[in-house]
């Protein structure tokens, strides 16, 4: 009798997590896949836009695409080992400055792009998740290695389910949007 | 005096049965009267569910789900008539005959769809000299710098009805849905294969125009 009342509790919990997140499992993995990818694609952009063999026309282009992964408002933190107060910029903004920072040369790497928080449904329907990445900033002056930190942020993702109309029929899609990223961990 | 007593006992007695025997004849009216008002709707509803069966088997525009939607609210009715339940019965085979001509109908469509996309890809892959879809994407991935992608991505644009074509990239797809990734256009597209130098999709499907110019593009998750 025991057992069969712990049964259907973990079915009981199993059911309503399963309903609270409304689709199948197969489906919410690959949206959780989606949004990784997203980040990634980010890290990409970033490394590109930082680059100082990126042609100014192609940085540009190149942030124009990487502004379209972020919600509308969202800002990014910016930290230093010299400096313990965290800035906060506008998406563009961040861009803009990263393309201008003042090294011959530039290297950003994005590393351990996991979750922290897995996507959940909220009442609105839409499914908010943090995803944690860490970033290697190496800044170089005639060729000599300058600055190097990494740096521990947190990268809050929105996921929405959507309807638009092409060449006749509906497309249903996860629109994936990346919100702030906050710096958690700063260090050598 | 007592007779008189008498008199009047038998005298309300007497009217007291009389109002009886009418109150009791008015409640038998009243229930003779719901019943027969009873009787007369069942046979509204008898008459409309016949009407309706026989519009249903007369009817060539629903779709076999609209008619059987219709069928089943009559059916929840359990009206007992002889001829509605015959004519539920032909509405029900009708519907079952239609149901499986639709699915017949779907699995050819999926078939011909099938031959048709394997026959642009045939086509497509046919020629060795001019350069597919197939072949713009790899070497725009692969493509050792910024100029040289972008000669690719100019002439792969070539093969398209516009830059603005829809690219879109079925993310999952299982029994009765398919998830996209938000649609986006060739131009960005193929600039996300130069900057990405990843292509996580394979060609599911290809639309064409007249003029053998790309009009949609499906992608799928490899």
């Amino acid at each position: 009798m025991r057992y069969l009342i712990s049964l259907l509790f973990v079915l009981g919990i199993s059911t309503i997590a399963y309903s609270q997140s409304d689709i199948s499992p197969e489906r919410k993995q690959a949206v959780d896949s989606l949004a990784l990818e997203k980040v990634r694609d980010l890290s990409k952009y970033i490394s590109i836009i930082g680059d100082k063999e990126t042609p100014f026309s192609e940085a540009n282009r190149v942030i124009e695409r990487a502004l379209e992964l972020f919600s509308e408002g969202s800002q990014i933190g910016v930290s230093s080992l010299s400096n313990k107060e965290i800035k906060y910029y506008g998406v563009r903004k961040y861009f803009e400055h990263l393309m201008a920072l003042n090294y011959d040369k530039v290297k950003i790497d994005w590393f351990k792009i996991e979750y922290i928080s897995d996507l959940e449904r909220q009442p609105d329907g839409k499914y908010v998740g943090v995803i944690t990445i860490y970033q290697r900033f190496e800044g170089y002056s005639k060729d000599k290695l300058k600055y190097v930190d990494t740096t521990k942020k947190d990268i809050t993702v929105y996921v929405e389910r959507k309807e638009t109309q092409i060449g006749g029929r509906m497309i249903g899609f996860w629109d994936v949007l990346l919100g702030d990223i906050r710096v958690s961990q700063t260090y050598r | 005096m007592a007779c008189k007593q008498f008199k009047f006992s038998y005298f309300a007695v007497f009217f007291l049965s009389v109002i009886v025997l009418f109150s009791l004849d008015g409640c038998k009216s009243q229930k003779k009267l719901a019943a027969e008002r009873e009787a007369a709707a069942k046979a509204r509803q008898i008459s409309k569910a016949k009407n309706d069966l026989k519009s249903l088997l007369a009817d060539n525009t629903s779709t076999p789900e609209e008619k059987e939607r219709v069928l089943n609210r009559i059916k929840s009715m359990n009206l007992e008539d002889s001829e509605v339940q015959r004519l539920i019965n032909e509405v029900e085979l009708m519907v079952a005959e239609e149901k499986e001509a639709a699915l017949a109908e779907k699995e050819r469509k999926l078939r011909e769809e099938e031959r048709r996309r394997k026959e642009q890809e045939d086509m497509l892959r046919k020629d060795s000299k001019a350069p597919t879809v197939y072949d713009f994407f790899d070497q725009i991935v692969g493509a050792g710098n910024n100029d040289s992608a972008n000669d690719l991505i100019d002439n792969a644009l070539d093969l398209f009805s516009s830059n603005d074509t829809p690219v879109l990239i079925i993310v999952s797809e299982g029994d009765g849905y398919t998830d996209y990734d938000k649609p986006t256009t060739i131009q960005k597209y193929l600039n996300y294969l130069k900057d990405q130098k990843k292509d996580l999709n394979e060609i599911k499907n290809i639309k064409f125009n007249d003029y053998g110019k790309i009009i949609e593009l499906e992608l799928k998750r490899k």
